[in-house]
């Protein structure tokens, strides 16, 4: 039995080409249905458990303890006036003046206060979000590159989360504490 | 006399071992070997931040001897700079509290004889010797400095004053006044490399060195197509930084064009040429001055940059007197933005450094007092922002220093959380 030597006139040629056609067209609806994976981090934990997260912690320190520093400052000035306003002896006068700048320097102080505990809050927002940015970029590799649909990092926002299959803080701290080297 | 060979043989080997490292060691400060674990500390002061331990057995060099306080230097530290200095730590934990005294007067540390300060290389002498911010603010508490703070401040920062300004690196094209070879070599390759940069145009950004081979990619993520490979060493001019990714241009590009660049690199593998030499060679290595000074002066709006927030000045001075040789030591900056508030007069003031690396504390501040005095107008009330070179011009500021209209500074800070990722 002889064997055509042309493969154009092979019987079967025509339904490997219509295979090869439609083959792409399966394997997209076949990824489509595949199940989106659903992913969680914790972003306090991140923050906990990366360095850069540490650091962030350690700035705030800084930052708190420097405001702490002022506050005080302006505490013993306030209780220095408060002495002076105080002193027996003083004529009317001069107490009224003191007096006044003792008022005075008691509402510059509580602006002061007022005013460094919405640094701090402040400070620490700034922190947070540059350490989250950093864990946005590692969030957008992990989510492409492992198929995950969505990834949540707000807790509140989630009933339950099977920490075993779906919870990639580590995962998210490991690649971030790797690539701040 | 084959046992005289091998006592010749052995005799040479002890006298190379004896005679190398003081023939190849910096001829100034003393070296102390720590026999307990040392506090390094920020500030000569008790209450000062602790910036390091020292091990025992570990040896460090020690200078800027005052008050009891040494400032410590790593053993390949070249430069007798303060602003080199890891810290500070009390010299009687550097002598196991043996009394010792140092011939000049700087070191009135500690009382009696033990040994004598290394002689002074020729520079060191032409230099007036040094006494910088220490010899100001050692002899007084932490709270007391901090209270005299403005009268003190002007010595502190003449110190670092004259070098600030007079020794700043050009910021666009870096000029190699220190360089990583020594010796005949030194002197040829830095004519090639002064011969290569003046091909270079005046333009945006900064030059800066592939520090190994760099891939050059089409957007900002690791993951996008790969454009070019920079090779190690390859100068490229680099701007538009964010996320620690930086775009890289042809040097020769002079038009402020993001799409003109080549592509997207990692920022922290983008060196100052003088880095990427002193990386090179293991260690920072001091350059004699170029015979070409010229005298120096202080560049204001030497070369206006257009920035989407407005213009850039630069503030520059060519490195040209005699002892102002290192890009290393110069310390410049720019101004990135100022925005001030008319009605409280609140000014916050944008500027960046000329180095990747954070100079220590009591340096920042210095710098920080030195800018002020070149930037505050009467009666502002300053907050100044410093960034160091290649960090994002509008990111995170590595450190913040508040200052009163009087100049006195109410609040000093700063963020390590910005070098994690290479100070971008």
């Amino acid at each position: 039995m002889g064997v055509r030597k042309s493969s154009s006139h092979h019987p079967l040629w025509g339904a490997f080409i219509f295979l090869a056609l439609i083959a792409p067209a399966f394997s997209s609806s076949f990824a489509a249905a595949q199940p989106q994976r659903i992913g969680f981090v914790d972003p306090q934990r991140v923050v906990d458990s990366t360095r850069l997260g540490r650091k962030a912690k350690a700035d705030l320190a800084r930052f708190i303890a420097e405001k702490d520093r002022m506050a005080r400052d302006g505490a013993a000035e306030l209780a220095a006036l408060r002495r002076a306003a105080e002193v027996p002896g003083l004529s009317a006068q001069e107490r009224a003046t003191r007096e006044e700048a003792y008022r005075r320097k008691a509402l510059e102080h509580q602006l002061l206060l007022r005013e460094n505990e919405r640094d701090v809050k402040s400070e620490e927002a700034k922190l947070l979000r540059y350490v989250m940015r950093r864990a946005d970029d590692v969030l957008r590799d992990i989510g492409r590159k492992g198929g995950y649909a969505v990834i949540l990092i707000d807790p509140n926002a989630v009933g339950y989360v099977d920490k075993t299959n779906v919870d990639l803080t580590e995962r998210v701290a490991r690649e971030l504490n790797s690539r701040g080297k | 006399m084959r046992s005289r060979k091998l006592f010749v043989a052995v005799a040479l080997c002890c006298a190379f071992l004896f005679v190398t490292p003081s023939a190849f060691a910096a001829s100034w400060g003393r070296i102390f070997t720590v026999s307990r674990t040392v506090s390094v500390r920020e500030s000569p002061f008790d209450d000062a931040l602790r910036v390091r331990m020292l091990k025992a057995g570990q040896r460090v060099r020690a200078d800027f001897f005052e008050d009891g306080w040494a400032a410590v230097f790593d053993l390949r530290e070249t430069q007798r700079s303060e602003l080199k200095a890891m810290g500070y730590v009390r010299v009687s934990d550097l002598t196991n509290g043996r009394v010792m005294d140092i011939e000049d007067g700087d070191a009135a540390a500690a009382g009696k004889t033990v040994a004598k300060r290394a002689p002074r290389t020729e520079e060191e002498e032409a230099k007036p010797a040094a006494p910088s911010h220490r010899a100001v603010r050692s002899a007084k508490s932490a709270k007391q400095a901090r209270a005299d703070e403005t009268e003190e401040a002007a010595p502190v920062v003449k110190h670092g004053v004259k070098r600030a300004r007079t020794e700043v690196a050009d910021d666009d094209v870096v000029k190699p006044s220190k360089s990583a070879k020594t010796g005949k070599s030194s002197k040829s390759s830095r004519k090639t490399r002064r011969e290569v940069q003046e091909k270079i145009p005046k333009g945006f950004g900064e030059i800066l060195v592939a520090d190994c081979s760099l891939s050059v990619r089409e957007d900002r993520d690791i993951g996008s197509k790969l454009k070019r490979v920079l090779r190690p060493g390859q100068k490229v001019r680099v701007d538009f930084v964010q996320g620690g990714w930086s775009a890289v241009f042809d040097p020769a590009v002079t038009t402020r064009d993001e799409s003109l660049a080549w592509g997207y690199a990692g920022s922290k593998f983008l060196l100052t040429e003088a880095e990427y030499e002193a990386r090179q060679s293991g260690q920072p290595v001091q350059d004699k001055p170029a015979k070409d000074a010229e005298p120096a002066k202080l560049k204001k709006d030497a070369e206006p940059a257009k920035n989407a927030k407005g213009r850039e000045t630069v503030k520059k001075a060519e490195p040209t007197s005699k002892a102002a040789a290192s890009v290393e030591e110069a310390i410049g900056y720019k101004v990135l933005e100022r925005k001030a508030d008319r009605k409280t007069k609140d000014t916050v003031l944008r500027v960046r450094l000329t180095v990747t690396r954070p100079p220590t504390k009591d340096a920042l501040r210095a710098i920080a007092r030195e800018i002020w005095k070149s930037e505050h107008k009467k009666g502002e009330v300053v907050q100044l922002e410093v960034l160091l070179s290649r960090m994002d011009p509008k990111g995170l500021a590595y450190a913040v220093v508040k200052f009163r209209a009087d100049g006195r500074i109410t609040e000093f800070w700063w963020r390590d959380t910005v070098l994690e990722d290479g100070g971008k």
